[in-house]
């Protein structure tokens, strides 16, 4: 059990470490695709998160949804709208960007020292298999927002088509 | 080494990934970026209801997949808006030939 819980923090570890670094290089990535690659290792790395903590299929649903669908969008965003004709290099780091990421620090050490001065009561569930149980949850108790969230969707995917369409009235 | 793997350390990663996302927002000049720290904000927020649910103490039976519930429904929302956002700036990209927002400065265009 004590090897158990060191193999679980080294894999924790490790997968903290993928997410935090690839995000890091997120900011000083200029070309997009590399930026959309390096959020790809980010996402990857939230779900092992996830599966260390007991939540196989959002890990599962994750990787599909966001490592495969999202990112594949966003990367088909790029490839459409980059200009095949280079407008200018990219815009240097000017001072405003590190003004930002000094303040951006300043908040996450307020936040860090937030997060240690709460005192938390914890105590660990058990891990099982979620699916059948989120399954059921859904179909009982979040049944609304179950069909909400559907009704969303749709709305969202016709309201993309209407925008992205050519239009129609133009000869 | 078993204190490793502790709410804190969760909290510290989300709150981290939140901030990387803001400074994304706000410094970056391309929209498609933007869009990517929309993603990391979100995630950070799924991460948190994800460690808040398996650490959470007394738990009753039958609430205790809640906070995976709502992670599901933040990805999907996040899904949702990444498809919404493209298409806007598809059809931007049509009317200006560039993505950075500098640049995109009338509306009726």
């Amino acid at each position: 059990m004590d090897l158990l819980h060191e193999i679980r923090s080294m894999i924790f570890l490790a997968a903290g470490f993928m997410t935090i670094l690839s995000a890091v290089m997120i900011i000083f990535f200029d070309h997009l695709l590399h930026a959309a690659i390096s959020l790809f290792f980010t996402l990857i790395g939230i779900a092992l998160l996830y599966i260390l903590l007991g939540a196989d299929f959002l890990g599962v649903s994750q990787v599909l949804i966001y490592a495969g669908g999202v990112l594949v969008l966003i990367i088909f965003g790029i490839f459409l709208t980059t200009p095949f004709v280079d407008d200018g290099r990219e815009v240097r780091k000017s001072f405003s960007t590190w003004v930002t990421i000094f303040f951006g620090f300043l908040l996450f050490r307020l936040l860090y020292r937030l997060i240690h001065h709460v005192p938390w009561v914890i105590e660990e569930q058990k891990v099982s298999p979620t699916t059948k149980r989120i399954g059921e949850m859904f179909l009982s108790e979040y049944l609304l927002p179950f069909e909400l969230i559907s009704f969303i969707l749709l709305f969202v995917l016709i309201g993309s088509i209407l925008i992205i369409r050519k239009d129609l009235r133009k000869p | 080494m078993n204190q490793l793997f502790c709410l804190e350390s969760y909290l510290v990663i989300s709150s981290f990934l939140f901030v990387i996302g803001l400074i994304i927002v706000l410094t970056k000049n391309n929209a498609i970026q933007i869009i990517i720290g929309i993603e990391l904000i979100f995630n950070a927020a799924a991460l948190n209801f994800v460690a808040f649910s398996y650490f959470r103490p007394h738990v009753t039976e039958g609430m205790q997949l809640s906070g995976q519930i709502f992670a599901i429904f933040v990805i999907v929302i996040a899904a949702a808006d990444a498809c919404a956002a493209l298409a806007i700036i598809l059809s931007l990209f049509r009317v200006f030939k560039t993505t950075r927002i500098q640049n995109i400065n009338r509306l009726r265009g």
